[in-house]
């Protein structure tokens, strides 16, 4: 782990922090919503990474715009940040690194730990409230019968010619 | 016009299919591994396994393929009933994808593939063949004009499918047939709902591609968007932003084996990039925007292609809108051809055909 820096987060007012002028990430509404109630249940997890404005004394958001205006929203009065000293550039370049490394959720996985979760005794509704999720694509994850499942009770059509 | 049947469309294609049986000695089905296809092979093995005969079953394979497909195409092509024409043989695919690498050499001598061979296929071809994808299919078929094509065309999935399969009559006048010279193609699934598909496919317990499982499950419409084909496909590579949730071995093959995958797998869905819906703010009109492309996107030797089929086209607004889509998957060899006067043609003859049908 030679050469890797452990950064330690801090708590500050939200007063001294504001919003950078050119992050291109948007967050859907269902996600912003989900953002909170997750927030509200577990608290503040994320730390937003800032860097210290010099002119305006304030920090400047690299990463975590959504967290501090659903904070915001909520009407915290303190959120946790991690203070980066990078200049303009660098701060603009990581707002970029940090939206794309994300990793994604791999279709068939996600349908395993769906039915686990109801192995282990969730409920349905419970299930989609917790995960955000729209009956049916529950539902779709959830059927592990596959698609051709869906149309056993089809009868054949009626053949035809063109005249 | 349709006129139905008393049949119902199982009945009716068996009965098609059976009397290609008894007039032709070689049934050639054309496979993708996708729905479609696996129907029409089924019940084409159905009924050699009936008369003790074997078909021959074609599957083009285009290196950049879901692995999912080349289980299902392993499998069909396994069959003792089967005369597996499987060709892995160098050809050149268009990557709409990448502005530096304009073809997948599928297949290329000397190339890292993105699997190794597999031992039924035809890896090799004494004497010439084409090199290009579109011209391959002609050439297999040229070389046995007394085989019957079978083709797992649907009317109900396009117009244009259904004008293919009805519009002209094939041997012997058939309707759901057509000639191309001596070539004899059917599609005796003419008539057959997307339904009807998946309902053989449930009823006769077929191993179909686990892709559409994939697809399922992630919410796509189940009529309209569920189409397989190869990976970096003109018309169908927005896959690639599926790819990674998918099959995420694949996708981290295909970056390594090709540029340009990553960047279409980010942007595809997104706008601005390869799409021509929305112009981008910082141009006045469409002829701007294609006018900064055209100096900046292609390769000397592709503007020139694009200039001279754009010099031939109108000026218009909408015309240039157009041009911008091909520009953005650097479609320089007009795979995508629009047609301003022929589309509105076609918007007119749908309204009528969907008025009497």
């Amino acid at each position: 782990m030679a050469g890797i820096v452990i950064r330690e987060s801090k708590i500050v007012d939200m007063d001294s922090i504001f919003a950078n002028d050119y992050n291109p990430n948007r967050m859907p509404k269902t996600e912003m919503d989900l953002l909170g109630s997750c927030i509200l249940k577990y608290g503040f997890l994320f730390p937003l990474i800032v860097v210290l404005d010099k002119k305006k004394q304030k920090y400047r958001i690299v990463d975590g715009f959504h967290r501090y205006e659903k904070m915001k929203a909520l009407g915290a009065k303190q959120a946790s940040i991690i203070e980066l000293d990078l200049p303009y550039h660098e701060a603009v370049q990581l707002t970029v690194l940090m939206n794309r490394i994300k990793g994604m959720h791999q279709v068939e996985r996600m349908s395993d730990l769906i039915v686990n979760l109801e192995n282990l005794g969730l409920m349905d509704e419970e299930i989609c409230k917790n995960l955000g999720m729209e009956a049916e694509e529950y539902l779709r994850l959830k059927q592990q019968l596959g698609i051709a499942h869906s149309f056993r009770n089809h009868e054949y059509a009626k053949a035809w010619e063109s005249a | 016009m349709k006129i139905y049947t008393t049949q119902n469309v199982l009945d009716a294609a068996r009965g098609r299919i059976s009397m290609l049986f008894d007039s032709f000695s070689d049934i050639n089905v054309s496979v993708s591994s996708g729905k479609d296809s696996s129907v029409m092979y089924h019940l084409c093995l159905q009924e050699a396994i009936l008369r003790d005969r074997q078909i021959t079953v074609f599957f083009m394979d285009q290196e950049a393929e879901y692995e999912n497909s080349i289980i299902i195409i392993k499998e069909l092509m396994q069959h003792p009933n089967v005369i597996p024409r499987w060709y892995q043989v160098p050809i050149y695919m268009t990557n709409a994808t990448s502005y530096s690498e304009f073809f997948l050499y599928a297949w290329g001598p000397g190339e890292q593939w993105m699997r190794e061979k597999d031992p039924l296929a035809i890896q090799a071809i004494d004497g010439q063949h084409p090199t290009r994808f579109y011209q391959f299919f002609p050439w297999y078929e040229r070389q046995n004009t007394d085989a019957a094509y079978m083709i797992g065309l649907r009317a109900d999935e396009s117009l244009t499918r259904y004008r293919a399969v009805t519009k002209h009559p094939g041997w012997n006048g058939i309707k759901w047939g057509a000639l191309d010279g001596d070539i004899k193609k059917f599609y005796p699934l003419y008539d057959w709902t997307v339904y009807d598909v998946w309902k053989f496919i449930y009823d006769y317990d077929i191993h179909y591609n686990k892709i559409y499982d994939l697809m399922f499950m992630d919410g796509y419409s189940i009529y309209k968007k569920m189409r397989i084909s190869n990976l970096i496909h003109e018309k169908s590579f927005k896959c690639l932003v599926d790819l990674p949730r998918f099959e995420p071995q694949t996708f981290e093959k295909l970056c390594e084996r090709i540029g340009g995958i990553a960047t279409a797998a980010r942007y595809a869905s997104e706008k601005l990039v390869f799409d021509n819906k929305t112009l981008p703010k910082h141009y006045g009109s469409w002829q701007e925007f294609r006018d900064f492309l055209m100096q900046n996107l292609p390769c000397p030797e592709h503007r020139d292609r694009f200039e001279k089929r754009f010099s031939k086209q109108a000026g218009s607004e909408k015309m240039y809108q157009a041009q911008v889509g091909q520009l953005l998957i650097n479609d320089y060899e007009n795979s995508t051809a629009f047609d301003t006067k022929k589309s509105e043609k076609v918007r007119r003859m749908k309204e009528k055909w969907l008025a009497l049908l």
